[in-house]
């Protein structure tokens, strides 16, 4: 073994650390990084801390009222004595307007998504982006306003002709997409030729007038619509529609990006037009991302409250029939906040403790929401970084 | 390469096979700076370094070479425990600076790395005025107290590094407004600065173009005089202008160690010779 | 179609293949040209979509609300009688009864009942405090003939601006005949005119519309969000810091992001049962303060701030740090000298835009009390308060006309503030955003 004696110039031993030293190290080492951690830990124990005292206070009603009565009957009278807690037309409420942002949001949703990433040029992008983050800074008051003091008057003087143009605005474009499609398969074969071309444009000609009367038929039964009310599902599912579009737009947007250059260059290389890149394969890539983006919205929008409260109407009732959105209809968030008030006074009496147990149930499925769509980006980061 | 190995073709030596990893050579000079023993280095089950020891000697530049992936940067790392920052990689072995072993649980690696500095391979000057990075360290390691102190530390390590006169006048812009060249002159300043007795240089030149390499490659011959330098370098040119002592590593194992002109002329084990020649690398 | 005359054309098999698959594949380009027009037009229909929404939603609400800027107000000569006004406590005197006077001085014919008060509804209740103030003011005043300018009542106000028509019958109105008469001796006087609304600035909320103003609301606001930033920012930025630098990869660290990221998917009424759950009922806080919202708050803009901080500090190279750690710094150095700096551009972008989402925020404040009717301006934290969404929220409930003009203007206050923020958030972010 070499001789391992050295000699350096100064302070052979600067760098050695006395036990005296040695042990004030760890003490600052242990407290500032406890601190830390004692705050970090702070905020996931408040996650915890709110379903606690949501449920300790939901659970008496439970034990009151039991669980058959909240979820099957759609009674809903709590000011009386006794009061009646059948919660279930409320809860169709929220899950109506629910459905139907999302019917609205998601397809308007991913096609932006897909527009900002791979369709429009840069120039463009950066104009549309801000108009999208625009939507998700109003806040939700004002949403509510203008569906409650612009909107329903609107749907209330004008429904019908709203109603006959919205069906031009979106069926329009599908039914003549549809005709084309058809009349291509119908005549579809090998070879062209103007004797075929000529066949194909008749077969497309029927088509489309057919088309033409069917959309002029429903637009015109569209028209004579009478909207009662303004403030119904329909005015309430639009508005939560635009409030969650930024969400779903934003998140598959991110979603698409992360699909990366290379598969999109591996398309077009092989002479896919952009069209057949994007829907062949950058979306089935994406589409675990875009799944959660969706949820994401969706939680976005069983959770609102104030667009809800002004402008659903708040009656406790299942629509007759039960896909008419032009009824008024109840939801969970609304509940809470209108009756809380009045239930505050009685504390203690199952008119409070139902609204904590409607409470609960968002809670639960929000946090079910959550779980899924964190499971799904997890699950896609990786197999994106295993490729 | 060639020619040097034509002008003394390779004479009746017996080299030492290939499938042969103990390593060949003198290891040991007298009076070292520091001292390796039995180094093994593992990155979670994997192994990078395998029972390396060597000696480092006063005031000599120590060139590290081999092919990628061999270890050469990892085992630089361990010289000054950089390589406690990533979580996965154990050390075990003693490495002796100044008599003591520096993963001994007694040692502050704080002031260690004031004592043994480090040069990355892509320039890294912090984003602070010049001023800033250089006397950063000093001040943190309570090496200056005053600004007139720290005036002086930040013009004699400038001037050590050569960059001096080209940033006298525009001390406060930023590290990063330099050339590439100018950055790794900083770094080695910045390294300077809080008075090292070795400096760890890790391929300081793959990033910069030919003029600013001479530049640093002059530097690290003047700065010989004053310090002891192991410098990794991926090219073999560069060891054999720089350094006077080369190892010579492959796959985690330190094949053949000797004086840069035997390395490089007479190499004795056939991993050696075939990596100078180029038939792999 | 013979598919004979492709075969024999040919020369070496090679080139009749090659031209087969060619020809295939001219065939069909027609169609997916065509395709994907119709796909890029989906995409751009949404997306015209939302920004037709956006400028509909916007023109309507700037369209009910430029309007509630400018007021009406009527000028009086009010002859300050000084035995009307008490020399000992002249804020006591009846202001009112010498208000009616100068009505009554300028309209000396209407002397029924009746009539008499179908007029002095013309003028708004707030004109006496005016007067009363005016007399605090300058004492001098007093024996002398005032010439003010007082606010007129609501409906007079609606009627000068066009929301109420003269010309439909007279029971489809709020004002009646003889009331239009006497405005328009007014105007012939000219002595009614319209002036810029500093009422709607500097007062708190009133029953009348022509007295409300959003200032008690900035000010709840304000203090609320102040309460706010002083909690969720340092504790947000604690806690992405051990998040980021000081974490070991084990299941704590994971039990932590996983909730930290379950805070953000509570729904926002939630936060309120909370908030009146425990600060309210269980800790007995005082309700509809600053204090309280502020806490509620700061749990919800908690999630936004991490996130945010937590990509600005991964977003440090790791060239820094080991440069840092290569000249002998210690742990906490690094992080403090080095890294957060670096960091601290994106951390206040991303605190901007919490707090930006946290003073859009209505559903859990109404929970926690914010539903009374507050006329006091807020003085501290504890002193109950309404923030400007609650503000919007309870002026969107009344039926008069003037508070929907009222309330579309509250919304563009509001959101002037929010663009404001989000505008300073992203110019931060450009400004110090750096290309490593």
């Amino acid at each position: 073994m070499p001789n391992a004696t050295l000699d350096s110039g100064k302070k052979p031993d600067a760098f050695v650390l006395t036990p005296e030293k040695l042990r004030r190290q760890r003490i600052a080492k242990f407290f500032g990084e406890g601190f830390l951690l004692v705050v970090a830990s702070f905020v996931a124990i408040v996650v915890l801390f709110i379903f606690y005292f949501v449920a300790v206070d939901a659970i008496p009603f439970f034990q009151q009222r039991g669980f058959t009565e909240f979820f099957t009957s759609t009674s809903w009278y709590p000011a009386d004595e006794p009061g009646e807690f059948g919660a279930l037309a409320i809860i169709y409420g929220s899950g109506m307007v629910t459905i139907g942002s999302a019917l609205i949001a998601v397809p308007l949703g991913i096609s932006a998504a897909i527009c900002l990433s791979d369709v429009l040029p840069f120039s463009v992008r950066q104009y549309a982006k801000p108009v999208i983050e625009m939507l998700a800074a109003i806040p939700s008051v004002a949403y509510g306003f203008f569906a409650l003091v612009i909107f329903a008057p609107l749907l209330q003087n004008y429904g019908g002709p709203i109603l006959m143009w919205a069906w031009w605005l979106i069926a329009g474009p599908f039914v003549l997409l549809a005709v084309i499609v058809v009349a291509d398969l119908i005549t579809s074969g090998d070879g062209g030729g103007s004797e075929r071309k000529t066949i194909r444009w008749t077969v497309t000609g029927v088509l489309g007038i057919l088309a033409l009367v069917f959309l002029f038929w429903v637009g015109n039964a569209l028209n004579a619509i009478q909207i009662l009310s303004g403030t119904n599902a329909l005015n309430v599912s639009l508005i939560l529609s635009f409030m969650a579009l930024p969400t779903i737009v934003s998140v598959s947007e991110d979603s698409l990006q992360a699909v990366g250059r290379e598969l999109r260059e591996g398309s077009y290389a092989l002479g896919a037009t952009r069209a057949e890149t994007i829907v062949k394969t950058v979306l089935p890539a994406a589409s675990s991302g875009i799944l959660a983006a969706v949820i994401l919205g969706i939680m976005r929008a069983i959770g609102e409250t104030m667009v809800v409260w002004m402008a659903s109407g708040n009656s406790s009732h299942i629509p007759d029939p039960w896909y008419n959105y032009l009824d008024s209809i109840r939801t969970l968030t609304a509940t809470i906040a209108g009756d809380m008030g009045e239930a505050d006074q009685v504390t203690g009496s199952a008119r409070y403790h139902v609204l904590f147990a409607m409470g609960l149930l968002l809670l639960v499925f929000s946090f079910i929401c959550n779980l899924v769509s964190e499971r799904i980006v997890v699950r896609q980061r990786k197999i994106l970084a295993g490729e | 390469m060639q020619e040097v190995l034509k002008k003394n073709p390779t004479e009746k030596r017996i080299l030492a096979p290939r499938e042969s990893r103990k390593t060949i050579g003198n290891i040991t000079v007298p009076k070292p700076r520091m001292v390796c023993r039995n180094v093994n280095v593992h990155y979670g089950d994997k192994q990078a370094i395998r029972n390396v020891s060597i000696d480092i000697g006063r005031n000599e530049v120590l060139a590290m070479i081999g092919p990628s992936g061999c270890g050469k940067s990892t085992f630089l790392r361990c010289l000054n425990r950089m390589n406690d920052t990533i979580d996965s990689c154990h050390v075990t072995g003693e490495i002796l600076f100044d008599g003591r072993n520096i993963y001994d649980a007694s040692v502050d690696v704080v002031p260690l790395r004031a004592q043994i500095g480090m040069v990355f391979q892509k320039p890294n000057p912090f984003p602070k005025s010049i001023y800033e990075n250089i006397a950063w360290a000093p001040r943190i390691h309570g090496i200056v107290e005053s600004k007139s102190d720290a005036d002086e530390i930040v013009e004699t390590s400038l001037q050590k590094a050569g960059l001096w006169e080209e940033v006298k006048e525009r001390l406060d812009q930023p590290g990063t407004s330099l050339s590439g060249g100018q950055q790794q002159r900083l770094c080695i300043a910045r390294a300077i600065a809080v008075s090292p007795e070795v400096i760890l240089m890790d391929e300081p030149c793959s990033a910069l173009d030919p003029i600013a390499t001479a530049k640093i490659e002059d530097l690290i011959e003047e700065l010989r005089t004053q310090y002891t330098i192991a410098i990794v370098t991926h090219s073999m040119q560069q060891a054999s202008r720089v350094s006077q002592r080369t190892a010579f590593f492959h796959l985690g194992d330190l094949i053949e160690v000797g004086t840069t002109e035997t390395i490089f002329t007479k190499p004795s084990h056939q991993l050696t010779e075939d990596y100078i020649t180029g038939r792999y690398g | 179609m013979n598919k004979s005359n492709k075969q024999a054309g040919a020369g070496s098999s090679g080139t009749s293949r090659r031209e087969r698959t060619i020809d295939i594949v001219n065939k069909r380009l027609e169609k997916r040209y065509r395709k994907e027009k119709r796909f890029r037009l989906y995409g751009m229909l949404s997306i015209i979509a939302s920004v037709l929404f956006l400028a509909f939603l916007l023109t309507s609400i700037v369209s009910n609300g430029y309007s509630a800027f400018w007021q009406t107000y009527i000028k009086l000569d009010v002859q300050l009688d000084p035995d009307m006004i008490d020399k000992e406590d002249p804020g006591r005197s009846n202001y009112q009864g010498i208000i009616k006077q100068a009505i009554g001085a300028y309209y000396p014919e209407v002397k029924d009942r009746k009539e008499r008060r179908e007029l002095y509804s013309l003028f708004s209740s707030g004109a006496a405090f005016q007067l009363r103030d005016e007399v605090l003011k300058n004492p001098a005043v007093v024996g002398t003939t005032l010439s003010l300018w007082v606010l007129a009542d609501d409906d007079v106000d609606m009627l000068m601006k066009g929301h109420i028509k003269r010309n439909v019958p007279e029971n489809e109105r709020r004002l009646n005949d003889k009331q239009l008469q006497w405005i328009a001796k007014l105007e012939a006087g000219k002595r009614i005119e319209e002036r810029f609304n500093t009422t709607f600035f500097t007062a708190g909320d009133s029953r009348e519309p022509e007295l409300a103003g959003i200032w008690g609301a900035v000010k709840g606001s304000f203090y609320t969000m102040l309460v706010t930033l002083a909690l969720s920012f340092p504790i947000g930025i604690a806690a992405a810091v051990y998040l980021e630098e000081f974490a070991p990869k084990n299941l704590a660290t994971d039990f932590i992001e996983v909730n930290i990221n379950n805070l953000a998917a509570v729904p926002s009424i939630v936060f309120g049962l909370l908030g009146l759950a425990v600060f309210l009922n269980f800790f007995g806080m005082p309700r509809s303060t600053p204090l309280v919202g502020g806490i509620v708050l700061m749990l919800m803009t908690l999630p936004t701030i991490i996130i945010a901080s937590r990509a600005a500090l991964k977003a440090v190279p790791p060239s820094i740090r080991e440069a840092a750690f290569g000249v002998g710094s210690s742990k906490l150095q690094v992080v403090t000298s080095h890294v957060l700096p670096l960091a601290l551009p994106g951390m206040l972008t991303g605190t901007i835009i919490g707090m930006a989402q946290a003073l859009g925020e209505t559903a859990p404040l109404l929970m926690i009390g914010m539903v009374a009717f507050i006329v006091d301006i807020p003085g501290g934290f504890t002193d109950p308060a309404a923030v400007m969404p609650v503000q919007i929220y309870l002026w969107a409930d009344s039926p008069e006309r003037a508070f929907v003009e009222r309330t579309s203007a509250a919304i563009m206050v509001l959101l002037a503030f929010l663009i404001s923020m989000n505008a300073l958030a992203v110019v931060m972010r450009k400004r110090f955003e750096r290309r490593w």
